[in-house]
């Protein structure tokens, strides 16, 4: 059971992890938001942007935040899956005789950076699939149980696409969020610059361990949600199914294939962690609309006409967020920049 | 914590903007009820009646008032909410008031963040709805409703039919016409049935006749019904189709020819001269029954017909006769005077029919004449100057009758190039009954009912007659071409010239 304290709790560690972020992060303040909220929601996230963004340092700067044990895998077209889940290998035992003895890969881990995941060959890919899911690995007969919390913070380059194994289906939609990191603006270029003149390397301190982490998904999950606003989420989901009856004229233009239920579930597991990191104790319209994105941009395919009238996923999902709310939809603001009103237990700054 | 304190100010609120536009919701759908009913009088009705117009408009207010505000806009408690909401609550009263009745560390600790937001907000805030689009449609409807209720009716005789309006000489003519047809069929000799046939088409023609006004028309009508009691009788005029047959038989031609003409006397000649013969050599009874009998089976006459029953007894008769008798002679007389009478009866039914047949064709035709020759009458001016007979001058009034008639039947038809001027009748185009006119000069000088046409200065050249009856060609010209139209013989380019035509002869204006 959850009480004040856990509150007061999580809003002392969100603030304090965004701090210590932001320390090594430039900008990005929406990109930095949301992969918090995906690891604090438990779900795994895939970061896309071009060379030199920051994508991987966001990974490290989250993995020094997280007192955590954190491992990186650079996908490789010749990277096996043995090389991520671990191998087999013939040690000699006390006996000096020759044994089998499981070497554990770096997927045991808490948070696993996939860096450039679509390098590597499908076979090696699908290694991730079980242990991004269920939190288990198979490998040489048995089953291994990973620790939790346990994350996979993946990222991809959308250039360069030769010779690479784009993500299928089933692999995109074990990520909870996809993030787009985009370049930054001429101050933060210039203040980017300046900061890593000094050193290149990350600042961030520990400030959470994976219990804490823990006890603030608890204390998410108790965030309530309004029918109508649980009806909102599910519309959403649905209105980019094409075939579906009810589906608008655009999904069944623009859309090939719809989000699966997975992204319902994603839309309110984060959306009660956005409106308790917002100082809410419930999940509102706008928590929905702001998620909406990094939730469906990587599970619905566009169609061939999309693709030929140059229509983004983005745009798509911000003229379904207009057909079900009826209104018009703008850019949703990040939830740290949100004006922000002493809460009940008086732990937003006013 | 009482959600309804809460919510009080906010409801009142949202209650007035609920009464507001179900005002103007049900002022619309008022509107559009009392544009609707004013239309439908218009149409349907001659007067509107206003205050059953506006009783209805009150009354789909009244209604749609109700329903509106209480699915629509009655401010429930979840309205109440949403619309608190939409101050930028972010859906905590909503979730507050889903949740009122449970108990819970997070739904106490949410609903003590509501009531806090709450009470920092104030009504003010919330924003009613714009009523501009709803106050525009109800002002345009009203507007149009009230144009609708009091618009002038004349403006909708959409439907209306144009009555028949008739002078009363025309009315008349149509009246003694009809009233003419009806006494003469009732005093007629025909079968019962067949009376009733003719007396269904005057019915009609009466019918038609009441369906129009024009003078044209009339005729027209007229002609159509003549055509059709004159078929309808020649129906029963038989002694043509069996006379042509005995006429195609030596034995029988004299009998034929009788019978065609209808000669009692013709066919008791024949008759005779068959009972000499067939007394002298009984094998011309064999004859003249079997000549009979392909006669009968040739003619296409119905075996109910009197003469074709006649005939087939008189066959009959033959039949049964045996020459070698002793009583031959008496048996043949009594047959042949059988014979006689039964046809000589069937002859004088068929006499009487065609007589008929052609007093009704009079009755039509004088109908016909008065009503084309009642148009003219009125207005028309004299036809030409004394001996002037090509140009029809104002001048003398011929008036009605006689004047220069240069008879009827078949006159010649000199060069008629000159609208205006109906060419003169008559075998030699000179008139033939009293007048005025010169009769050596072309034209008319001033015809009986042969008034020219207004206008019409110059007249067709008949230079065989003083004077034209025009009123009585004019009917005769108009009825054969009327029967040529519905014959096929005239293309329908030339029907539309020729009806201009002849509705110009009687066009009494200039």
């Amino acid at each position: 059971m959850i009480d004040e304290k856990d509150i007061a709790f999580f809003a002392r560690k969100s603030e304090e992890l965004l701090t210590e972020i932001a320390k090594d992060m430039v900008g990005q303040k929406e990109v930095v938001e949301e992969t918090v909220i995906a690891m604090i929601a438990g779900g795994n996230v895939l970061l896309e942007g071009v060379p030199g963004v920051g994508k991987t340092r966001l990974v490290r700067s989250i993995g020094k935040a997280f007192s955590l044990p954190f491992s990186r895998i650079q996908f490789t077209p010749d990277l096996m899956p043995a090389d991520v889940t671990g191998t087999n290998v013939i040690e000699k035992d006390d006996k000096g005789q020759n044994v089998l003895k499981f070497q554990q890969g770096p997927i045991f881990s808490n948070i696993v950076l996939a860096d450039e995941i679509n390098r590597a060959t499908p076979k090696t890919q699908s290694a991730l699939l079980e242990a991004m899911q269920e939190h288990r690995v198979t490998a040489g007969g048995h089953t291994f149980t990973l620790e939790e919390p346990f994350f996979v913070l993946a990222t991809q380059n959308p250039i360069e696409q030769d010779g690479t194994y784009p993500l299928p289906e089933a692999q995109m939609d074990r990520f909870m969020f996809k993030l787009v990191v985009g370049f930054p603006d001429m101050a933060e270029l210039t203040e980017i610059v300046s900061m890593t003149q000094e050193t290149m390397e990350e600042k961030a301190n520990a400030v959470l361990t994976g219990e804490d982490l823990l006890a603030m998904r608890a204390a998410a999950k108790e965030i309530l949600v309004m029918d109508d606003v649980m009806q909102y989420a599910m519309k959403l989901v649905t209105y980019t199914h094409p075939e579906l009856e009810d589906s608008p004229e655009l999904t069944k233009n623009y859309i090939r294939f719809g989000a699966s239920p997975r992204a319902g579930q994603a839309l309110i597991t984060a959306g009660k962690v956005r409106a308790l990191m917002a100082g809410r104790y419930n999940v509102s319209y706008e928590d929905i609309n702001a998620l909406a994105y990094p939730v469906l941009r990587h599970r619905i395919k566009p169609s061939f006409r999309a693709v030929t009238e140059k229509i983004t996923t983005d745009m798509l999902i911000r003229r379904l967020l207009t057909e079900v709310s009826g209104k018009k939809q703008s850019d949703p603001e990040p939830v740290t920049e949100q004006p922000r009103k002493k809460g009940v237990l008086g732990f937003r700054k006013s | 914590m009482n959600i309804d304190k809460l919510f009080r100010t906010y409801k009142i609120k949202l209650l007035w903007e609920g009464i507001l536009k179900s005002f103007l919701f049900a002022l619309m759908a008022s509107g559009a009820a009392v544009f609707v009913t004013s239309l439908v009088h218009h149409i349907l009705v001659k007067k509107t009646p206003v205050l059953l117009t506006v009783l209805i408009g009150i009354c789909t207010f009244a209604a749609v008032f109700a329903l509106v505000f209480g699915v629509f806009y009655y401010p429930t408690k979840r309205r109440v909410a949403s619309r608190m909401d939409e101050m930028g609550l972010q859906e905590r009263v909503g979730t507050m008031l889903e949740y009122q009745n449970q108990t819970g560390f997070m739904v106490q600790l949410q609903r003590e963040d509501a009531v806090l937001h709450i009470e920092r907000s104030s009504p003010k805030q919330m924003k009613l709805r714009s009523f501009r689009r709803e106050s525009i449609l109800s002002t345009v409807t009203v507007c149009l409703a009230l144009t609708m209720l009091f618009l002038p009716h004349d403006l909708f005789e959409i439907s209306a039919e144009k009555e028949i309006v008739m002078d009363k000489e025309q009315s008349e003519i149509i009246k003694d016409l009809i009233e003419n047809m009806r006494e003469e069929i009732k005093n007629s000799l025909l079968e019962d049935d067949l009376k009733e046939e003719i007396d269904e088409i005057i019915d009609k023609l009466e019918e038609d006749l009441n369906k129009t006004d024009s003078e044209l028309e009339q005729a027209g009508k007229i002609e159509d019904a003549k055509e059709e009691i004159k078929e309808r009788l020649e129906q029963e005029l038989t002694r043509n189709a069996i006379g042509e047959e005995l006429k195609k038989y030596t034995l029988t031609k004299p009998l034929g020819v009788a019978v065609c003409k209808g000669n009692p006397k013709g066919v008791t000649a024949a008759l005779d001269v068959l009972e000499k013969k067939a007394l002298i050599d009984p094998y011309h009874v064999e004859d003249l029954s079997r000549v009979i009998d392909r006669v009968l089976r040739d003619c296409g006459v119905a075996e109910t017909d009197e003469l074709y029953r006649a005939f087939a007894d008189f066959s009959e008769g033959l039949k049964g006769l045996d020459s070698k008798s002793a009583s031959y002679a008496d048996e043949l007389r009594a047959v042949f005077d059988a014979a006689e009478e039964a046809i000589n009866k069937a002859l004088e039914k068929q006499a009487k029919i065609e007589e008929e047949k052609d007093k009704m064709e009079e009755i039509m035709d004088n109908a016909k004449e008065e009503i084309l020759g009642n148009k003219d009458g009125e207005k028309q001016e004299g036809e030409g100057e004394e001996g002037e007979g090509q140009e029809g001058q104002e001048g003398e009034q011929p008036g009605e009758g006689e004047g220069e008639q240069p008879g009827e039947g078949e006159g010649e038809q000199p060069g008629g190039d000159k609208p205006g001027k109906v060419p003169g009748e008559g075998e030699d185009g000179k008139g033939e009954g009293e007048g005025t006119g010169e009769d050596d000069k072309g034209g008319s000088g001033d015809g009986g009912d042969g008034e020219s046409v207004p206008g019409m200065t110059e007249g067709i050249y008949d230079p065989f007659s003083g004077s034209v009856s025009y009123g009585k060609v004019f009917a005769t010209y108009y009825a054969d071409y009327l029967a040529a139209c519905k014959e096929g013989k005239i293309p329908e380019a030339l029907q539309a010239i020729l009806d201009a035509y002849f509705s110009s002869l009687t066009n009494t204006e200039d």
